[in-house]
């Protein structure tokens, strides 16, 4: 690769990783394989830096492999057997309060793990389109499906991520608590 | 829940993010070797594919007046299967959207089919329990979309019991994943995975952990059936289980292995039919 572009492909891959691993996060729940999928989507963009001119078709695209690296690891079949049990890590933040933010953690916590029992794809339209704010057929483009097959997977994950909220939601003694104040 | 509340709902799903511990040298090193070898492997497979078009192409050509009445015969010859190994088909199958019922009716066929398949390919087993299907990795539930099912199986025989996960994909559904990509890590081909090309055009990806010395940490073997409609069979062996313990404990081994795999993902009743 020429210095260039390789100093081109620094700057996006310095500006692109942290908004990469939270995608990835969000699609599979866990930060240490966000950053190993964040990672093998920019070592993958990478070799197809070349031909990518723009910097907001790299954007696209890095998504785009994103997405095709999480699914081809979903599908891998020593993945295919693991089964989420641990929690969540305790980060400490002092900008908050203990009630507040044992509020705020139940909430998260709650449509993180809601969002979890989305189906693969499901999850990766709603990621997509409400968390990084990309229009239908840019969804579709980055899913390689149709605009209607973006439309109805949309809706249906909407449909799952609410039943798995109020599903989660009695089991949850805190957030209980909470909804019954 | 409203649109701006599910956004909200993912952004506050990141309040806990840890900093990121990206070394962009290290990367860019990593990256740049990995393009190396994949340019070695692409002359070396070159080299090998233009030795194989050889090795085809003068038999042919010089057995064609023979071969004249069996134009099916020399064109698979000559197409071979190879190429289907190395790239994405050019006209890949369109996957289509299912709805619950027709997905749950499917998953009531499949149930038989397995069962006839684990029956047929295994030993004696003493027991055959197909569990529910599902079409989601962690819903445990079958929902409209895309034709993807799967079930695990528990078989019990005299001394051991083995887990299988049947997935079975309808024509295009399985798109994200090709015998190459599942072989690949990093770019490189993965340990303990090999892939098998049929003259019909479809492939058996073979992955055994057993036979490469890797611990056994919770599976024996996988085989995944790329057939020639677009849709692929996928039948993993699991030795330990959640709760139940493993095999490895001191139990003796299930003789499931490869080949019984293989017998069980060629079926051809497992399939979504279309």
């Amino acid at each position: 690769m020429r210095t260039e572009d390789e100093q081109r492909f620094r700057e996006f891959a310095a500006a692109q990783a942290g908004p990469l691993r939270r995608c990835a996060y969000l699609f599979c729940g866990d930060w240490h394989l966000a950053e190993d999928l964040m990672q093998s989507a920019l070592i993958k963009m990478y070799q197809a830096w070349s031909r990518i001119e723009q910097q907001e078709a790299a954007v696209n695209y890095a998504r785009k492999v994103l997405l095709r690296t999480w699914l081809d690891e979903k599908r891998r079949p020593w993945r295919r057997s693991e089964v989420r049990q641990a929690e969540l890590p305790d980060v400490a933040d002092s900008s908050a309060g203990p009630d507040v933010l044992a509020a705020a953690r139940s909430t998260h916590d709650l449509v993180h793990r809601a969002l979890l029992l989305v189906p693969p794809r499901q999850r990766a339209v709603l990621v997509l389109r409400y968390f990084d704010d990309l229009s239908i057929v840019e969804t579709a483009e980055a899913m390689g499906c149709s605009e209607g097959t973006v439309k109805s997977q949309a809706a249906r994950g909407l449909d799952n991520l609410k039943a798995a909220i109020q599903r989660l939601e009695p089991a949850d003694p805190v957030l209980g608590g909470r909804v019954a104040s | 829940m409203s649109e701006q509340e599910i956004r909200d709902a993912l952004r506050s799903a990141l309040a806990d993010e840890p900093p990121l511990s990206f070394d962009l040298p290290a990367l860019v090193d990593r990256a740049e070797r990995n393009a190396r070898r994949r340019r070695a492997m692409f002359g070396v497979a070159a080299a090998t594919a233009l030795i194989a078009v050889v090795a085809v192409a003068v038999p042919v050509t010089l057995g064609a007046g023979r071969s004249a009445g069996h134009p099916a015969v020399s064109s698979a010859a000559a197409g071979g299967s190879a190429p289907r190994l190395l790239t994405t088909s050019s006209t890949p199958p369109v996957p289509r959207e299912y709805t619950a019922v027709e997905l749950s009716g499917r998953a009531k066929l499949l149930t038989a089919s397995v069962y006839r398949a684990v029956t047929t390919a295994l030993p004696q087993p003493e027991d055959v329990a197909v569990q529910g299907w599902a079409t989601g990795q962690d819903s445990g539930a079958i929902t409209a979309g895309p034709g993807t099912l799967s079930s695990f199986v528990w078989v019990s025989f005299k001394d051991s019991t083995v887990l299988l996960r049947f997935t079975v994909d309808a024509p295009g559904a399985n798109l994200a994943a090709t015998p190459v990509s599942q072989c690949t890590l990093d770019g490189m081909p993965a340990p303990a995975c090999t892939i098998k090309a049929d003259p019909d055009g479809s492939a058996l990806l073979v992955e055994n952990f057993a036979e490469q010395g890797k611990p056994l940490t919770e599976q024996v073997a996988s085989v995944t059936d790329y057939r020639t409609d677009g849709g692929t069979v996928n039948v993993a062996s699991y030795v330990s289980y959640p709760g139940k313990g493993t095999v490895l404990d001191g139990g003796a081994l299930p003789p499931v292995g490869s080949s019984e795999l293989i017998t069980m993902a060629v079926a051809p009743e497992l399939s979504f039919g279309d």
